[in-house]
């Protein structure tokens, strides 16, 4: 488990419509707000400060294998993810967990471990007595991540909107929004990355690409650490060897949309 | 936080549309919660839309036609999420089949700071029909609850007796089955005429039926926006529920395109009503009207209702449709639920652009860069004139509406 700003893939979310919610003020109603893929919508406590916890459990509909967390816009300052081991709740290992944190996105890697129902706990927010919230909650297993990163990456995002002109000629712009499409560039990618392109490109589902791996710092959108996209691979899969030698690698382009 | 209108009015939009349905049980319940399904699974799943409209007196001088629009969409289906029932991956696996499941779609703008103003329903319907494709598509037919109403026969009711229309009404709208789609609301109707206890004992029709001959015995219309149901007069409202501004405008407009405009309005004027086979009738006594639109009379079949009714209801039909009155269509911004047929609206077209009133031909600086905007005179409208709301139709794709209104006679 090595974060090194190396592209990674996941698995769905397993937080997600199918699951059964269960918040300490919170609104259940709105629990989309953890999985709609908008970090701009939070769930949010209600009356909650920091004398009193603020506790989420999840429970999926059957077990569920997961490596990873991404927890997105929250303001949490400490507390914990623990899972259910079928008798009482325990810590991921390493332990999910936050302690003076100041951060607003933070990504959990830990050994896999089958389970049905996994539980948030926010002890205090990183502003004194304010309500607890999360933009987004994903927990999935990851899918692999590459040994290079691309030499090239062109964002881009291709937008629905109408244009109408009003009776005096001025424009009123109707923007529905915009998804993530971006060509990735690699050279000398080993059979390895070959193999992760393979199984992204023969799953039957999305995934997720993060382009920044989990690592912080990066400035720049699409590779922030909240930055993270459900795509689908939607060019051919086509490659060639990066020279005459084999075992030098490949080189290949892959196009990735957001769904 | 910004008012829905300011959003409606802003330069730049960004629209919010949800889409969901409550499925039945198989006891043929319906599930408590509505369950979104525009976004499932994280994907975005609707391909298109659609329109919705609602209408009164869509047809020029028929007395109670009212329509509310059905829709149709098409959702990305790849998964076999729409699938029939009994394929497991279907969103009505463990649950009874498709049609009439309940779907409604919420609509709505967003503001700076990401939150949700004006977010309501702007359809509600009952699922009609699935089809799905290899172009991994499936085209969803939803009714409207007018739909509900075309169902059932008035015989199941077994009326008997003299009733009045409001009676009748309320006896048809207040019963489980219909308020388990449509929440009952007394009727008010325009004139309450009395239903003769013969005619009551003969009524043949579906309820939809039933309750468009009670619009025509009455003056008054079958109306229902969404949910929202009322059997009432075609009164429009006291205050104007939007000021819509088009050229000429200082600040704003609001108008994308003038459709058409009849500026004399005469399809809709009858002059001289009968009541067939009776000698009760109502003729104008405005003799520029006469020489101007007397043609054949207006015979209505109104045998069904009480005689001491009958001349107070060809009376009114006759105040109600006795002048012209120009109507208008026009494109404008999406609009959520601010408009709904039988508001009140005015509509403010100067026919010029800027500057307006004070300018003098000669006394302007071409060379600052500025220009006269085109005179566009052919269509000038007060705001001062009031207008009555006929149609709306919202179309969620193109995210705009499409207005008609009759002129209001002072």
């Amino acid at each position: 488990m090595t974060i090194d700003g190396k592209i990674k893939f996941f698995g769905s979310n397993n937080v997600n419509a199918d699951d059964s919610f269960s918040f300490t003020s919170a609104t259940e109603a709105n629990a989309e707000f953890l999985y709609d893929r908008s970090c701009s919508t939070k769930l949010q406590s209600s009356g909650s400060d920091d004398s009193t916890p603020e506790v989420w459990e999840i429970t999926f509909p059957g077990a569920r294998d997961i490596d990873r967390v991404l927890v997105a816009n929250h303001n949490i300052k400490s507390g914990k993810i623990e899972y259910w081991n079928g008798s009482a709740y325990v810590a991921f290992s390493p332990a999910v967990t936050w302690s003076a944190e100041t951060a607003s996105t933070n990504y959990f890697e830990f050994t896999s471990v089958s389970i049905t129902k996994i539980r948030l706990t926010m002890d205090t927010t990183q502003v004194v007595d304010a309500e607890k919230y999360v933009g987004e909650l994903l927990v999935f297993k990851e899918l692999g991540t590459v040994s290079r990163n691309p030499e090239k990456a062109n964002p881009d995002y291709p937008e629905s909107s109408k244009k109408y002109k009003t009776s005096q000629g001025g424009t009123t712009y109707v923007y529905f929004g915009s998804k993530l499409k971006i060509k990735l560039d690699f050279k000398q990618s080993p059979q390895a990355d070959l193999t992760l392109f393979r199984a992204l490109k023969d799953r039957a589902s999305p995934f997720f690409v993060y382009l920044s791996g989990g690592q912080t710092g990066y400035t720049e959108e699409g590779y922030r650490e909240q930055d993270i996209y459900y795509v689908n691979y939607i060019n051919s899969l086509k490659y060639k060897l990066s020279s005459t030698l084999h075992g030098s690698g490949v080189d290949i382009k892959i196009e990735l949309a957001e769904v | 936080m910004s008012t829905l209108t300011e959003l409606i009015r802003r330069g730049k939009q960004k629209p919010i549309r949800k889409c969901y349905i409550k499925r039945r049980d198989t006891d043929g319940d319906y599930e408590a919660d509505w369950v979104r399904v525009d976004n499932w699974k994280q994907i975005d799943r609707v391909a298109k839309w659609g329109k919705v409209s609602i209408e009164v007196d869509e047809e020029d001088g028929v007395i109670g036609s009212f329509n509310i629009s059905n829709l149709s969409m098409t959702v990305k289906n790849e998964d076999g999420l729409f699938n029939v029932e009994t394929d497991a991956r279907s969103i009505w696996y463990n649950y009874l089949n498709r049609s009439l499941t309940k779907l409604k779609i919420e609509c709505g703008y967003t503001d700076d700071d990401d939150s949700e103003v004006g977010v309501v329903s702007v359809f509600e319907g009952v699922i009609d029909d699935v089809k799905i494709g290899d172009n991994q598509q499936a085209k969803i037919k939803v009714l409207s609850y007018q739909t509900v109403l075309k169902k059932y026969d008035i015989s199941d009711l077994s009326l008997t007796g003299a009733k009045t229309v409001d009676t009748l009404v309320d006896e048809i709208m207040n019963q489980t089955k219909i308020t388990n789609f449509i929440p009952f609301v007394a009727s008010t109707a325009n004139e309450n005429s009395t239903i003769t206890s013969i005619a009551v004992g003969a009524l043949q029709n579906s309820y939809w039926g039933v309750l468009k001959d009670m619009a025509k015995f009455s003056n008054s219309v079958p109306f229902m926006n969404i949910t929202a149901f009322a059997f009432k007069a075609r009164t429009p409202g006291a205050t104007s529920v939007f000021d819509f501004r088009g050229h000429g405008s200082r600040l704003y407009d609001d108008i994308f395109k003038i459709s058409s405009f009849d500026d004399e309005g005469k399809k809709k004027v009858r002059v001289h009503w009968i009541a067939k086979g009776t000698n009760f009738e109502a003729i104008s006594t405005v003799p520029l009207l006469l020489k101007k639109y007397l043609g054949e009379p207006e015979l209505l079949t109104i045998d069904d209702v009480d005689d001491t009714d009958k001349q107070a209801l060809v009376d009114s039909l006759l105040a109600e449709w006795e002048y012209p009155k120009p109507v208008i269509s026009f494109e404008t911004r999406f609009l959520v639920n601010t408009l709904e047929p039988l508001n009140k609206i005015t509509i403010d077209i100067k026919g010029q652009t800027v500057p307006i009133d004070t300018f003098v031909w000669d006394a302007w600086n071409w060379d600052d860069g500025s220009k006269w905007g085109k005179k566009k005179g052919a269509i000038i409208i007060s705001n001062s004139r009031n207008w009555k709301v006929l149609k709306v139709e919202k179309d969620l794709d193109g995210w705009k509406t499409k207005v008609k209104a009759e002129e209001i006679l002072a």
